[in-house]
């Protein structure tokens, strides 16, 4: 009984375990590919795909499987971004947080601490030239210390806007790579070629942007990937966008625009390590600085309004004790003792009646009073609270920043081994493919010389 | 990815009922991980055991920032408070003394009063009390004018100045300087010059110490026995100041007791809030090393399962 089209001769079967021999050596090259790049990050996985050769003429080689879960890909690219974001936030905030969150005797509340003892000071000696001295002392050390606050927190925008025109170069030639790569991807599958490590690169590729700028990648459904950032379509085919740094005259810091005829501000759209970085110099900073701007105000007016009415040792009253700020925004980093005082400490007004000088400490009591007022935060709370208030949101923050990174990162983690458990090389497991392959090669091997045995058999025959 | 799980990918090979794969890289990322958090809480735990605070940063623990700052706020006026009432105590106690001193003067110039009305005493006698009594007005004169430190003590808030001059005249007013002793509580740090020495308390000390020596000099024995009694509303007027000056000073010697029980109050509560509790910290810190120890054995023995393949 013939089936047609089976290897009819002895030397046409040998064919057979000659295609056997290819496909272990296959396998092996596969389990040998697989096993090199155990380590490799974002390698996938390949599975050598056999399929029999009818009829009855062996085995064939169809080529090889990426094992992949596209969704999940998605999902990765997605949460390494907050990942990223989060790690890149921690240290900002960490870092605001040792700015205004000075606890110990050197902090602002030590200091503001230290402004009201001093009244008391001068109240119980006015006429001393020593305790007017410590007084004007305190002053200055507490406008000193605001200023020093406000400037540290705006080098920390300004360095933050610099990291973020820093990343721009970075991400357009990951862009570009992104796009390249979709080009041959294209060029490599129309030609029925096998583009597994383009892909593994592009997937690289697409989850470094993400982490740099948090944008979205789409499935073109041909092959290709579609960055969106902000909405806008900066990798389509093999056409990149390019991002760019426009110096905002407003802000004096850099806006990120989407280069060229789009020219879209996508600056609050950007997510990852450039996300973070815009969420410090345009909210975490200002909203600490509004704080504490608003603090200095609050000091600065409501003493200067007691000072105003009292009196100095040239019996003289009306002055300030700090210079008016000139406005809310912007009063802590320009908070000074006014320059009457500051050069004539008999100017502090400790008395509260021209005739009462030198011994009256009265206007000095009062001051210190105001210790107690609820001046801060439109009258609801005393300065020193409203302080304590400033540190511990800075201190909520910064631990909030430190949990979601540890949140983002453990659900990144998560997701790594998720892909890895579809997509990793299981050592092991190769190695059980490799003995499989080995075997399937010596087992073809044994046909062929069994094989040979009967051609040997059949020559000798006589 | 739970075997089963129909929201899951599918396992290598289709079958949703695959166990997961493990692979050399998630167990080599596992043991990172877990190497990198518990060294992390070793760091902490070793920081919060040599610090010894639990609240070093705002971020130890937001929600107890507001109450330290109220804390350290109170702590930082009751050690101010402390200085105005040390000052303040310092200066009745002179006050005190000198008026004690204002006080014996009178005595002796009642004496002397006594003396000299005595009908035996002549002329010249009386000249050598009047005498005395000189020296006793120059001596009332700078008491009045008691100085501590560059304080006078009797000006109200005059004080730069002496309150009286050497005719007898008051300069000084009746201010009242107050110092705060606790939050909330201040006390005169003076007594008045001007009740202790002048008519507006009743009686011009002065006045009737220049009288007596006038009356003595004019060896007028009826003048001077009717002295007498503007000397005893005199030594009444030194000593009702005086008694003001005992009592302020023991307001503000109270109020050192008051304080001291405050100021260990607050420490109690600060350091409730800021310092670490010594047996916890140690407990987290053997907690730690141990976490660390089975992560380093665990992240040992991967790395030899993989090796043995």
């Amino acid at each position: 009984m013939l089936i047609p089209g089976m290897p009819t001769g002895l030397l046409d079967l040998l064919h057979t375990p000659q295609r056997g021999l290819g496909a272990s050596q296959a396998g092996l090259a596969t389990v040998a590919h697989n096993i090199a790049n155990a380590a490799t990050p974002g390698f996938t996985r390949r599975e050598l795909m056999l399929g029999p050769l009818d009829p009855l003429r062996g085995v064939d080689a169809t080529g090889h499987r990426r094992s992949v879960d596209r969704h999940l890909g998605g999902q990765i690219v997605g949460q390494s971004a907050r990942d990223a974001y989060a790690r890149a936030r921690e240290p900002w905030l960490s870092e605001v947080e040792s700015i205004v969150g000075d606890l110990g005797p050197d902090g602002l509340g030590a200091v503001l601490d230290g402004l009201f003892g001093s009244f008391r000071g001068l109240a119980a000696s006015p006429d001393d030239p020593a305790a007017r001295q410590e007084t004007l002392a305190r002053a200055d050390d507490l406008a000193a210390h605001m200023r020093r606050v406000a400037a540290q927190l705006g080098d920390l925008a300004g360095t933050a806007d610099r990291r973020l025109r820093e990343e721009v170069a970075g991400v357009n030639d990951l862009l570009g790579e992104v796009a390249r790569l979709n080009r041959d991807i294209r060029v490599a599958e129309a030609s029925g070629g096998d583009a597994g490590d383009l892909r593994d690169l592009r997937e690289r590729a697409v989850r470094t942007l993400g982490e740099r700028v948090g944008m979205r990648a789409l499935d073109d459904g041909r092959g290709g990937v579609i960055v969106l950032v902000g909405g806008w379509r900066v990798v389509q085919d093999d056409g990149a966008e390019a991002l760019v740094a426009v110096p905002d005259p407003g802000t004096g810091f850099a806006r990120i625009e989407i280069a060229g005829p789009l020219s879209a501000d996508v600056t609050r759209d950007l997510g990852g390590v450039m996300g973070a970085h815009v969420n410090l110099r345009d909210t975490e900073v200002p909203s600490r600085m509004t704080t504490l701007d608003s603090l200095a105000w609050d000091i600065a007016t409501s003493l200067n309004a007691r000072h105003a009415a009292g009196f100095g040792l040239d019996g003289l009253g009306g002055r300030n004790l700090f210079t008016p700020p000139a406005g809310v925004a912007g009063a802590a980093a320009a908070l000074t003792v006014d320059a009457a005082v500051a050069q004539d400490p008999d100017a502090l007004a400790a008395a509260l009646d021209p005739s009462g000088v030198p011994g009256d400490g009265r206007n000095a009591l009062e001051l210190a009073d105001l210790e107690d007022e609820d001046l801060a935060l439109g009258g609801t709370a005393t300065l020193s609270e409203a302080l304590g208030l400033l540190q511990a949101q800075a201190g909520q923050a910064a631990r909030q920043g430190h949990a979601s990174a540890q949140r983002e990162g453990d659900r990144l983690a998560q997701l790594d081994a998720l892909r890895d458990s579809i997509s990793g090389v299981d050592v092991q497991e190769q190695l059980m493919w490799m003995s499989r392959y080995q075997r399937a090669y010596e087992a073809s091997a044994r046909v062929i010389a069994t094989l040979d045995e009967m051609l040997d058999t059949l020559v000798n025959l006589r | 990815m739970t075997p089963g799980n129909p929201g899951g990918p599918d396992g290598p090979d289709g079958k949703d009922d695959d166990p997961m794969r493990v692979t050399d890289t998630m167990l080599w990322d596992l043991s990172r991980r877990n190497l990198v958090r518990a060294q992390a809480r070793l760091f902490t735990a070793t920081e919060r055991v040599s610090s010894g605070l639990r609240l070093e940063k705002p971020s130890d623990a937001p929600p107890d920032v507001v109450g330290l700052r109220s804390v350290d706020a109170s702590l930082a006026r009751l050690r101010s408070g402390e200085r105005g009432a040390a000052g303040a105590q310092a200066q009745l106690h002179a006050a005190e003394g000198a008026l004690a001193e204002a006080g014996s003067v009178l005595s002796r110039a009642r004496e002397i009063a006594i003396t000299g009305a005595d009908g035996t005493q002549n002329a010249q006698s009386r000249a050598s009390l009047a005498t005395e009594v000189a020296g006793l007005r120059d001596l009332m004169r700078s008491l009045a004018n008691s100085k501590f430190g560059n304080v006078h003590l009797f000006g109200g808030f005059k004080t730069a100045a002496p309150p009286f001059l050497a005719d007898g005249t008051f300069v000084g007013d009746t201010g009242t300087r107050e110092v705060e002793v606790l939050p909330g509580l201040r006390v005169a740090a003076n007594v008045s010059g001007a009740l202790a020495f002048t008519a507006a308390g009743g009686i011009d000390v002065m006045a009737v110490l220049a009288t007596l020596e006038s009356d003595l000099r004019a060896n007028d024995a009826a003048a001077v026995a009717a002295r007498l009694d503007d000397l005893d509303v005199a030594s009444r007027q030194v000593l009702s100041q005086r008694v003001a000056a005992g009592s302020q000073l023991t307001r503000v010697q109270s109020s050192d007791a008051m304080r001291a029980d405050s100021i260990v109050r607050l420490e109690a509560a600060r350091s409730g809030l800021r310092d670490a509790d010594v047996p916890t910290v140690i407990t987290e810190m053997a907690q730690a090393q141990n976490s660390l120890r089975l992560a380093l054995q665990a992240a040992s023995q991967v790395l030899d399962l993989t090796r043995a393949a």
